[in-house]
């Protein structure tokens, strides 16, 4: 089937549906019912029917249609009222259009006076207005491959051209032929509404230029001061002159055909050298006429070469006071704020305000703008998983770069390298996307303070600091509950009583500080209180009473006000609704560990405390060390690691309890052996297992005895919990290269019950 | 370059479609006016080609709409039209019409119509 | 997986009864046991697992399954009757209990069996692993089949040992 058979069956199925619709409002026009929204839909089925018959050159039914059209418009503006007889003549009429859409169809040929009666009714009621309802309606579906792009030059369309030499020309006042010298002189000064029906001169020069060789210059003598500068003021006029031969005055005008009433159009023939004409511009070039050729000398776009080749003999002269419109358009097109209109003022003041209205090119006004897509976070969270497991094997593939193959496979490696490369920028990509500020949890606690200054009586005020901070969506959703119950811990405990803060020279007013910041891989989460410190006298006391720490044990102030976060501690000597029943701050523990973080607490008496968390920026990828143990992997998340050694390098000793220490740079640190604590007997001798020195929390080293140490990889968390629980000792479980899990070791989880053992 | 098309004759739509493509556009279609802003809200759009007569929101209207919106005051329009009076092609002027393309249309003038309005 | 294909010479059993269940019934030793074939997600070969510090020694470890992780419950160990010494011929059944997946490992699946809601019977007491572990039992072809309680397989492992 050819395309102009396709849109055929297009046009031929469109009326089928037009026709019966048509016939459904006829019969509703025939039940009386008149609504003007009916006779609009009927004229409009009318109506495409005939501009599709048009197309085609069906012009038995274009004809009857036009007139059926006609009439149906007297009837929509009550020229011709819709009586009886016009209702059956339009029903009549529906039928005939039928028929001649059939016969289109068909290849039938109708008698020529068929519908001749309908015919002649409608001319009776809407009388003879013009007999010519159409052009010529040879249509030619023959692609067209025209250049719409401004780089290059824009084709001339073919059968439109112009200067046809058959078009017969219709303006005999000007010799069709411009002699030497001879050109066209255009000028054009465009009114506002030129630019407010979206046309632009930049546009209609470029088409002018396809006449022939266009020279283009801009008029700035109007062009206000900045400060009067009105950005959709008119303010430049254009004048070009246009050697051409075979060109009339109305291929000229017919280029500002779409702009005719909206500017002032001079077109003139004129005779004489081109370099006369432009002495004028010359002269009013200190008055602020803008040459805009200063740079751009004399170079032609190709597409005018041909033609400059007339023209240019006489236009050699000129250099810097007149720009061919290649220049003019190099001047403009780069600047996205610059157009035809401001475009040459750009130039002169160039801070002059960007036009908004009148933009050349909606293009570059919408790339400006930011543009955000909503995407499921479930779909984001894919993304980062499969990013997880990319890492994952692209760290397992360096892992087996050994040697050997480093020296073998050259390309090889380095298209590992790239990997890695790529597969960390896709992972910081992907994270951003996740990444959120923290305002977003910030943003709620203002209010929670209020509540607590009216329930307290004390004077609390807010401040917050780094609220923009961008953090893990994950991480900012489990960030609301500890930062709730550490901002009540400091507006109930930390600050005093204003008469109590007034006495103590400070300001009634206490303040609470929430920040946050972002350092190195870590997010530092901080609410800090300028109130009475932590009683560490009271604390101490309490956790003696209540178990926690035995009577005798003796604990440094950071021991004491970590105690805060015990379970089950509560200071309040009247346990208050405020900060709960001493479930509160292990709840922050336990939360902000869930999720890969860890909780300090500094004090200083009378001045102040400061609860910092300090969050990774992404939960999804850890940086871990392998190490192996009885023949079962774990990882150690390397940023608690301080550093490896052998066995038979370390210096080992016993403690006070008999238990082993070990003895780095005049330390000691306790050592746990991870055979033993997870119920495992090792076959590797003590001189061959390796420790690896970690940091808990707070500073303090923990020593843990490994079989072996693999390497350093990155690893994808995965809960245990999800489909088991939680275990003592570990973090939560990965999955190594080769498909088998390994457990993630909780350096400080394994550090803590030690602890309480000691402290029982 | 990006055209929206809006008539309400399907075979004006797959005429315009198959002109428009073979000359390098790509080509965004609405059944009328209504679902002429619908589609300039959602896509960037470097000329739009729309008829008059139109249910539910009729070209003069779409133009007024368009144009109303500031992001869309440079936007290009083209009417397309059957009218041989002058009258509709005015009224489609005066709501901020750029140019018109005459049905039934000639593909190189079509497509040379869009240069003398589109960058 | 094979005993998927079997399903359907097996649902013409009894068809007309909606008291019908399907049981994957599997081998522990000479013992059959069961469990809905409903809950079954998955039937694997044994690999190896990753053991877990200071569980229950029936809890035989974690497995990666398609990038979660699962763990594996010795069934034999969960009865009582010792650790299993598993090869590449034991058989891991993956079954969705609530919300989670849990591995069971088995010496072999046997069968699918139709049996009637009103086959199964009360767990005999005396034995209080089985009447822990067991929803009930049903005989089939003159054998007895434990029905596992996997509810309880799972709530046994979510204390510390």
């Amino acid at each position: 089937m050819s395309e102009l058979d396709e849109f055929k069956a297009t046009y031929f199925d469109e009326c089928s549906e037009l026709l019966a619709e048509l016939e459904e409002q006829f019969i509703a026009i025939q039940e009386g019912d008149h609504d003007a929204d009916r006779l609009n839909a009927v004229f409009r089925a009318i109506h495409s029917i005939k501009g599709g018959a048009g197309a085609f050159g069906f012009e038995q039914l274009v004809e009857f249609a036009h007139s059926f059209e006609t009439m149906l418009d007297f009837v929509r503006d009550g020229r011709v009222e819709m009586s009886e007889e016009v209702v059956s003549l339009c029903i009549r009429s529906n039928d005939l259009v039928a028929d001649f859409v059939g016969a289109a169809r068909d290849g039938v040929e109708l008698a020529e006076d068929y519908g001749a009666e309908e015919l002649a009714a409608f001319k009776m009621y809407a009388g003879e207005e013009d007999d010519a309802p159409m052009e010529e309606f040879d249509i030619e579906f023959t692609p067209v491959m025209v250049q719409v792009g401004d780089d290059d030059q824009p084709e001339k369309p073919v059968s439109e051209t112009p200067c046809d030499e058959e078009r017969p020309d219709s303006f005999d006042t000007a010799p069709m032929e411009p002699g030497e010298g001879e050109h066209w002189y255009v000028k054009l000064t465009p009114f506002a509404r030129l630019y407010e029906r979206a046309n632009d001169p930049l546009l209609l020069f470029r088409e002018l230029m396809e006449l022939g060789d266009a020279r283009i210059k801009a008029n700035l003598t109007k062009m206000p001061p900045l400060g009067d500068f009105d950005p959709f003021g008119v303010y430049c006029n254009w004048e070009v002159t246009l050697a051409s031969q075979n060109t009339s005055e109305e291929d000229i005008r017919e280029v500002f055909e779409f702009v005719e009433g909206d500017c002032e159009l001079i077109v003139e023939r004129r005779n004489g050298q081109v370099a006369a004409e432009l002495e004028v511009a010359g002269q009013d070039a200190d008055n602020g006429v803008s040459e805009l050729g200063e740079q751009g000398n004399q170079t032609s776009v190709p597409a005018v070469d041909d033609q400059a080749a007339t023209g240019s003999g006489q236009s050699g002269e000129e250099e810097g006071k007149v720009v061919s419109f290649a220049d003019l358009a190099a001047e403009i097109e780069p600047a996205p704020t610059a157009d035809a209109q401001g475009g040459a003022g750009e130039k002169k003041a160039s801070a002059a305000p960007p036009e908004p209205a009148k933009k050349a090119s909606p293009a570059p006004a919408k790339t400006s703008a930011i543009q955000t897509i909503r995407v499921d976070l479930e779909k984001v969270d894919r993304v980062v998983n499969m990013v997880g497991e990319l890492v994952i094997t692209q760290s397992m593939l360096t892992q087996q770069m050994d040697d050997r193959l480093r020296a073998q496979y050259q390309e090889l490696v380095r298209g590992v390298e790239v990997l890695a490369q790529t597969t960390r920028g896709l992972q910081d990509a992907v994270m951003a996307i996740r990444a959120q500020p923290v305002k977003s949890v910030f943003s709620r606690m203002p209010r929670l303070v209020r509540e607590l200054n009216a329930k307290t009586g004390k004077k609390i005020r807010l401040e917050m600091v780094g609220e923009h901070t961008e953090i893990d969506k994950t991480i900012i959703e489990q960030l609301s509950d500890p930062l709730t119950h550490m901002i009540r811990n400091s507006a109930d405990h930390g600050i005093e009583q204003p008469e109590d803060r007034v006495e103590a020279g400070k300001p009634e007013e206490g303040i609470i500080q929430l920040s946050a910041e972002q350092s190195g891989g870590n997010i530092i989460i901080a609410v800090e209180d300028d109130g009475g410190g932590i009683n560490r006298e009271r604390v101490l006391n309490l956790a003696r009473e209540k178990g926690v720490v035995s009577a005798d044990q003796q604990l440094s102030d950071e021991q004491i006000d970590e105690l805060v976060f015990a379970p089950g501690f509560s200071t309040a000597s009247a346990v208050s609704d405020i900060s709960g029943r001493g479930v509160g701050m292990d709840v922050v523990i336990s939360n902000i560990k869930k999720i890969g973080g860890s909780v300090h607490v500094r004090s200083t008496p009378g001045k102040g405390t400061r609860m910092q968390l300090r969050l990774p920026l992404t939960l999804a990828v850890l940086d871990v060390m392998l190490v192996e143990v009885a023949g079962v992997p774990y990882v150690v998340p390397l940023s608690s690691i301080v550093e490896t050694l052998q066995c038979r390098r370390a210096e080992f000793g016993q403690g006070p309890s008999g238990r082993q220490v070990l003895q780095v740079r005049g330390e000691y640190v306790h050592v746990i052996d991870l055979a033993c604590r997870f119920g495992m007997t090792t076959e590797v001798p003590a001189k061959d297992r390796f420790v690896v020195l970690c940091e808990a929390e707070g500073g303090s080293k923990v020593a843990l005895m490994v079989d072996q140490i693999v390497g350093q990889q990155q690893v994808v968390i995965k809960s245990l919990e999800e489909n088991f629980r939680r275990i003592g000792g570990i973090a939560g479980g990965t999955i190594l290269g080769d498909g088998s899990v390994a457990l993630i070791v909780d350096v400080q989880g394994l550090k803590a019950p030690k602890e309480q053992q000691t402290a029982a | 370059m990006r055209v929206l098309t809006v008539d309400d004759s399907r075979t004006i739509l797959a005429m315009l479609e198959h002109t428009l493509k073979a000359a390098g556009f790509e080509v965004l279609q609405a059944m009328d006016g209504q679902q002429g802003l619908d589609v300039l809200a959602g896509s960037d759009v470097d000329v739009v080609i729309t008829d008059i007569n139109m249910p539910v929101m009729d070209g003069i209207e779409f133009i007024r709409n368009v144009r109303a919106k500031g992001e869309h005051q440079s936007l290009p329009i083209l009417i397309l039209t059957t009218e041989t009076s002058q009258e509709k092609r005015d009224q489609g002027r005066s709501a901020g019409g750029t140019g018109w393309i005459v049905k039934p249309f000639d593909p190189a003038k079509l497509v040379s119509v869009i240069n003398r309005v589109v960058h | 997986m094979q005993a998927f294909e079997q399903r359907d010479e097996n649902d013409g059993h009894d068809p007309a009864s909606g008291n019908t269940m399907q049981l994957i019934a599997f081998l522990i030793g000479e013992q059959v046991y069961g469990v809905e074939i409903t809950t079954v997600r998955e039937i694997r070969a044994w690999n190896g697992a990753t053991p877990l510090p200071n569980t229950q020694e029936y809890v035989r470890g974690v497995i990666n399954l398609r990038g979660t992780i699962v763990p594996i419950f010795d069934l034999r160990a969960r009865f009582g009757d010792g650790i299993t010494s598993p090869t590449k011929n034991h058989v891991v059944v993956v079954l969705s209990v609530g919300e989670k997946w849990v591995g069971i490992l088995v010496d072999a699946v046997s069968d699918i069996l139709s049996v009637s809601q009103s086959d199964v019977h009360g767990v005999p007491e005396g034995n209080n692993l089985d009447s822990e572990l067991l929803n009930g039992i049903v005989t089939h072809d003159n054998k007895m089949v434990g029905l596992i309680d996997l509810d309880a397989i799972v709530a046994g492992t979510n204390t510390e040992s």
